[in-house]
């Protein structure tokens, strides 16, 4: 389904149509459920981001506009920002550490969208960076972890932790805006 | 927290989308984002910025439980099935509508000036690019419109506000709106607040919707209390 797809499927469900928002959700929710699963580890916790992430999509929906970017990168936020709230409750009320084990994020060999240029541009600015930033942002980004976290799993003093992803950030910026 | 810094701001505005934004600092963030469109669309910029990551894990069904779940949670009726079976596609016929030549019912008045009324809401329906294309407000009685210039005008079409109800009821609409100049319309609906999930912009055939329904949803704004 293409963006003007779902854009034709967005302002539908600001109108409170049903129908596309099944639609919608038959289009976007095997992407959104991958992120949450990436980020929460636990198909419970997942179905539970997901499950409010739709409810918020339904209610917010006359919200988006293009400023936001693609629909699916609006509603990848929405799922993405419920995950972090939490994993950040779950940090405040377990030991994390048992979740951190298996902290490889678990990635496609190739991007996975039929329109990858974006990605690719991506894949081009990650691989500019220093192999010690990459990880950290990857750490940040694909498991959701604080910079304490981070600390913690890798052993990487936390001030060299702030830095470097402030720095790879930055690098990433730089690049992808060329 | 100085965030007049650009580089300042950049720093807070990806660590906010990365997730590493934490505690009160992300409070702070966060009401601040609420309060100011520069700090909301540096974080729209990162969003977009990183999003490409997400190209890279592999996509995943959810389980079947969740969409009749998502639906209890919004008080939609559950369907028999679990498996999303919808009835109308929206995409494969909101492109393909043919306009019809109708009848113009003539549903508004020329407005000669600004109506002695208390506004009580206000919406402002923009383009893709952020451009208004018309400013409403809302009394009691009257929903007044004004069309900025920038709207599009054919004799192929008609433009139609509708209001979408917060029961989750069919759009029902609010009369033809202008083209160009300003227009005032008989309020027919309940538009407080509690009532109204958004109202809508729709293209029309000449004359307005022929089904009761909106053809091609447009525009979809909040209408805000004053």
């Amino acid at each position: 389904m293409t963006e003007q797809d779902h854009q034709t499927l967005i302002r539908a469900v600001a109108m409170g149509e049903q129908d596309a928002f099944q639609q919608l959700y038959e289009s976007t929710s095997s992407r959104l459920y991958a992120i949450a699963m990436q980020l929460l580890r636990s198909p419970e916790r997942a179905d539970e981001a997901l499950q409010e992430a739709y409810v918020k999509i339904w209610h917010n929906a006359g919200e988006y506009h293009a400023g936001r970017g693609a629909v699916i990168t609006w509603m990848g936020s929405i799922v993405r920002y419920r995950c972090i709230d939490m994993l950040r409750s779950i940090s405040r009320k377990e030991d994390r550490q048992d979740s951190l084990d298996d902290m490889a994020p678990e990635l496609a060999e190739a991007p996975v969208t039929e329109e990858s240029s974006d990605y690719q541009a991506m894949e081009h600015c990650l691989a500019q960076l220093e192999s010690g930033e990459r990880q950290l942002v990857h750490l940040a980004y694909y498991r959701g972890l604080t910079h304490s976290e981070i600390q913690n799993h890798t052993g990487t003093p936390l001030g060299t932790v702030k830095t470097w992803i402030r720095r790879g950030l930055q690098a990433l910026k730089r690049c992808l805006e060329q | 927290m100085n965030y007049s810094s650009e580089e300042r701001l950049d720093a807070l505005a990806s660590a906010y989308v990365l997730g590493t934004l934490e505690g009160r600092a992300r409070r702070r963030f966060i009401r601040l984002m609420q309060q100011k469109t520069r700090i909301r669309e540096r974080v729209w910029f990162w969003e977009q910025m990183l999003d490409p990551l997400n190209d890279r894990l592999e996509p995943q069904p959810p389980p079947a439980h969740v969409w009749p779940q998502i639906r209890a949670r919004l008080g939609m009726a559950v369907a028999a099935n679990d498996e999303p079976a919808p009835s109308r596609r929206w995409v494969s016929w909101a492109g393909g509508f043919a306009t019809a030549a109708m009848v113009l019912a003539g549903l508004y008045l020329t407005v000669p000036g600004p109506a002695p009324v208390m506004v009580e809401q206000v919406a402002v329906f923009t383009d893709a690019d952020g451009q208004t294309l018309w400013l409403l407000d809302v009394s009691d009685q009257q929903i007044a419109v004004r069309a900025t210039g920038l709207v599009s005008v054919s004799a192929e079409y008609d433009y139609e506000l509708w209001m979408v109800p917060a029961d989750g009821g069919a759009p029902r609409s609010l009369g033809l709106m202008p083209e160009d100049g300003s227009l005032v319309l008989p309020l027919t609906e309940d538009l407080s607040a509690d009532m109204v999930k958004a109202i809508a912009v729709s293209r029309e055939a000449p004359g307005g919707s022929v089904t009761g329904a909106p053809a091609e949803v447009l525009y979809v704004t909040p209408l805000l209390s004053t």
